[in-house]
């Protein structure tokens, strides 16, 4: 073939009736997106210019804006999600990628493997706090159990209460569950490379260290990206583990960002503020997503 | 019923696929679209099929214009490169399909279908899906399909490129009697010239969406229109020299080529001129002989029916075809003849033939 | 592989696999023990004997059906509803050169809506929903889901119609076939797999969907399992049997779910990014 072809032509579709054909396909689509996806959006531009009274909405400009300037809470909630984030995700990407190495070798069984590993993904993420927090209890649960029967001394371990500690914990429990999902992207990036470059790093005298460096990593360059950018998204929206697990707690010391808006909305309905807050954390994401964008236009660069 | 292409013009954004357009395919032809990958055969397909829009021009089936038609509506059918059969039907379902879309009661379908079955074979493998076919197979499924509706035309893009060289051979031959049997107007797309020559009734040669010429197979071979078509049809190719006509013969570097009169007239009016000489038409001899052109042996090639010696003239190679046997060896000088009625004469600036020799 | 390295290799997995599959191992087991074992010290690791009391409580308050049926049918019609609207979407994205551009804008906006944080749509979502009076209506989950659930089957269907090869479709209007005929009988049946594979990807991600239920729903008329889950713990007594009995029910489905979707998974997980 000589050219590739473009997009079906309108003639393809002959007379005037035919012609309109696309658009009967792709109109309920767009209608329905930009109803839940794109009016939401400007519905929320409009919010965060009101002030919610007791007499109902009235009209502050960008005072939520400037609110937000010198909120405190919001900046340590910002600052924490930021934390959380980057520690998560640099524990997922170790272990993910260790996974993922250590099930590409010759390892039996690896599609059972493969399927167990999933598990802690498919959770809802509710689940995943209760069986956590069940774990973390500092009376009743197991960890705690366990370190006794070890022989340390559990009495001022609190976990999940203790503030110095509670992120960190709740880091884990993020890590727990969404390792899993760096490890399957991995892992795919990794069945994805051809045999070839190995066999002729090997017979050029490349040792496991240098292979790796030269060839595996650059090669599962993409996917890792992927994975990365991906679980960026999901870790500066994380909720619902932290819902369940401290409800933002003890004090503030495990406030994300979107807990932080959740509970200017929906606890002191302060939905002016918690508008503007929303527009924030949307002009950060948008700036990421560009990236990401970018990335999944060009199909060619990955597995 | 004829195919009519008047003016036909197709752009993508600024580039244009298909030139203004103009050529016929009579009733009951095989009409041959010739031409390197670009040209803008394929697309001049997809045009008369309704798969593209026209940018300009006008294309007629018999006598109706179908620009504004759905390919649905204008009576031709089509065989893809690829067969394009639909991998979750069966055989007998695929050929079935054009006469399901049009609602024929299902007993006429199944005579229809096993009619054509039996035509080209197809019977055992009715109830078996395509990727349990050979290339062979599916080809022969795609053109059931085509035929089961009794078209106006077929449309058959690259149909034996995908088969392997000697099943190539085979289908060509079969394409041909098909053809013939149904008296279907055929407009057939190749980049292959061989099978333009087997195949066509008259071929159309493509370049850059320009028609270069169109004419018979032997016309095409005999009296190239233009240097482009003159090397692209013929294996090897045509060999081509430049120089100039001074006095009565052909000046260039490797020597001098003596002119018949009709040959010098012919040149008289052009500056640069390119002489082309097919290498079934030359002979080797010594060098220094008269009336020849100094060349040096690059390479021989034995085919068994004959030798294909190579020879390198300056920064040129030029090809010659001789008997078995030739003994030319590597390195060795030689004199390169060709009678002057082989002899075929272009304008070196516009590829123009001035005059065309008679082999 | 030196006979060192193989066991190392074995060691790590199995250190891997204690730390993944032991708390869903502990889940399942605390949602089998007695009461009395529930908080025993030093922990009992195997409920002696096993019980099925906690799932009977569950059922016996009534909650737990409702709340599951409630996740399914959301689940379900919302899943019914992006997969129907958005596969038409994608195969017209697909197949047709569109004026303004709409191919490239809409497939940047769909790709960017991964990126939102729900919390965003939810706040102007739950206002909107609560002028319709939709608020605590399983037809306003629904409606909310699609906000997700949409872009997401437009993207992976249009992926999947982009791998189907055009002539197909061509060669259906040639022989004769009206543009919706080819559609209906040529490459909707041919993205039969993705189709199941995005419709799974869909259910598993309205099953388990949090915030959305927690904002837009109050009662039992509309309550899904996993808000039902994290009501029991913000309790003041926390009935662990009952909470992890929950969990379960909670999980076993979307395993089954999850082993069916296998083959297209990191292709749903990366939208497409990476074909897994």
């Amino acid at each position: 073939m000589e050219r590739r072809p473009v997009p079906l032509a309108p003639t393809a579709f002959g007379h005037r009736g035919h012609a309109l054909f696309p658009y009967f396909f792709l109109a309920p689509c767009l209608l329905l997106l930009l109803a839940l996806t794109v009016y939401p959006l400007f519905y929320l531009a409009r919010l965060s210019l009101y002030r919610m009274t007791p007499e109902g909405e009235a009209f502050a400009g960008l005072a939520n804006f400037a609110r937000l300037v010198t909120d405190g809470f919001f900046w340590r909630a910002l600052g924490q999600t930021l934390v959380f984030t980057f520690s998560a995700l640099t524990l997922e990407f170790l272990l993910g990628l260790a996974l993922a190495l250590l099930l590409h070798s010759q390892i039996r069984g690896r599609s059972l493997w493969r399927a167990l590993f999933l598990l802690p993904m498919i959770l809802p993420p509710v689940v995943a706090g209760v069986i956590w927090r069940l774990i973390y209890n500092p009376n009743l649960g197991v960890l705690n159990a366990a370190l006794q029967g070890l022989g340390f001394d559990t009495s001022r371990l609190t976990w999940l209460a203790d503030p110095s500690v509670a992120l960190a914990a709740v880091v884990v429990v993020d890590v727990w569950e969404w390792t899993p999902f760096v490890f399957l992207i991995l892992l795919a990036g990794l069945q994805a490379i051809p045999e070839e470059p190995y066999e002729a790093a090997r017979i050029d005298g490349s040792g496991p260290w240098q292979t790796f460096r030269h060839i595996t990593l650059p090669l599962l360059a993409p996917a890792i990206l992927v994975a990365l950018l991906l679980r960026t998204f999901d870790l500066l929206r994380l909720f619902d583990q932290v819902f369940i697990l401290t409800q933002g707690g003890p004090g503030f010391a495990t406030e994300t960002i979107s807990l932080y808006i959740y509970k200017t909305a929906f606890r002191f309905y302060d939905f002016g503020y918690a508008a503007a807050l929303s527009f924030v954390l949307l002009g950060a994401t948008l700036a990421l997503s560009h990236f990401y964008i970018r990335l999944l236009q060009r199909p060619e660069r990955t597995a | 019923m004829n195919i009519r292409l008047e003016n036909v013009v197709k752009r993508y954004g600024w580039t244009t696929a298909v030139d203004h357009l103009t050529l016929e395919a009579r009733d009951g032809e095989m009409l041959v679209l010739l031409g390197p990958s670009g040209c803008g055969k394929s697309t001049t397909l997809r045009l008369v099929a309704g798969l593209e829009e026209l940018s300009d021009g006008t294309i007629y089936v018999g006598d109706a214009a179908v620009n504004h038609l759905p390919p649905q509506a204008r009576d031709v059918a089509m065989v893809f490169q690829n067969y394009a059969l639909y991998p979750h039907m069966t055989v007998a379902e695929n050929i079935a399909y054009p006469l399901c879309v049009r609602k024929k009661p299902p007993a006429e379908i199944a005579i229809e279908v096993r009619r054509v079955a039996a035509m080209l074979g197809l019977e055992p493998l009715l109830e078996r899906r395509p990727r349990a076919l050979s290339g062979g197979e599916r080809q022969r499924v795609a053109l059931a399909r085509a035929i089961v509706r009794h078209p106006a035309a077929f449309l058959m893009d690259e149909p034996l490129s995908n088969l392997d060289a000697n099943l190539r051979l085979q289908m060509r031959g079969e394409l041909k009697r098909l053809q013939q049997q149904l008296g279907t107007t055929t407009l057939y797309v190749t980049h292959d010239h061989a099978e333009a020559m087997t195949l066509g009734h008259r071929i159309a040669v493509l370049r850059d969406g320009c028609l270069q010429q169109l004419g018979t197979p032997m016309d095409l071979y005999r009296r190239p229109a233009n240097r482009f078509v003159a090397g692209f049809l013929g294996s090897p190719p045509m060999n081509f020299v430049a120089g100039e006509v001074v006095d009565a013969a052909f000046h260039c570097r490797p020597g001098k080529l003596p002119l018949t009169p009709s040959q010098r007239e012919a040149a008289a009016a052009a500056g640069a001129v390119v002489l082309g000489f097919r290498p079934q038409a030359a002979a080797l001899t010594a060098p220094d002989a008269p009336g020849a052109l100094r060349a040096v042996v690059y390479v021989t090639e034995e085919m068994g029916s004959e030798s294909v010696v190579v020879l390198s003239c300056g920064e040129e190679k030029h090809t010659v075809v001789t008997p078995p046997g030739a003994r030319a060896v590597c390195g060795e000088a030689v004199g390169v003849r060709v009678a002057p009625a082989d002899v075929h004469l272009f304008d070196a600036a516009s590829g123009k033939t001035l005059i065309s020799g008679e082999g | 592989m030196t006979r060192t390295r193989l066991s190392l290799r074995y060691a790590a997995l199995g250190a891997f696999a204690l730390f993944f599959l032991f708390p869903l191992y502990w889940l399942g087991v605390t949602a089998l023990k007695p009461p009395a074992q529930l908080f025993a010290q030093p922990p009992t690791w195997w409920p002696d004997p096993p019980t099925l009391a906690h799932f009977r409580d569950l059922l016996a308050g009534a909650a737990l059906g409702r709340l599951a049926w409630n996740s399914a049918v959301v689940a379900l019609g919302s899943t019914l509803l992006a997969l129907v609207v958005g596969t038409l979407g994608a195969y017209s994205l697909s197949r047709f050169s569109l004026p303004l551009r709409l191919n490239h804008h809409v497939s940047f906006w769909i790709l960017s809506t991964r990126a939102f944080p729900p919390i965003i749509s939810i706040v102007p979502l739950f206002l909107i929903l609560r002028q319709f009076g939709l608020v605590d209506t399983r037809l306003g989950l629904v409606l909310a889901y699609a906000a997700f659930n949409l872009p997401f089957v437009v993207w992976m269907m249009k992926g999947f119609f982009d791998d189907l090869p055009r002539e197909l479709e061509e060669s259906a209007l040639v022989d004769g076939d009206t543009p919706f005929g080819a559609f209906r009988r040529i490459a909707l049946p041919l993205v039969r797999p993705g189709l199941a594979a995005t419709a799974l990807f869909c259910l598993i991600l309205s099953w388990n969907e949090f915030l959305f239920a927690l904002v837009l729903t109050q009662t039992e008329a509309a309550l899904t399992l996993p808000v039902g889950i994290a009501n029991q713990v913000t309790q003041y007594e926390i009935r662990w049997g009952a909470m992890s009995a929950a969990g379960v029910v909670a999980m076993v489905p979307l395993f089954f779910v999850a082993l069916l979707v296998q083959r297209h998974l990191v292709r749903g997980l990366t939208y497409g990014a990476v074909k897994g």
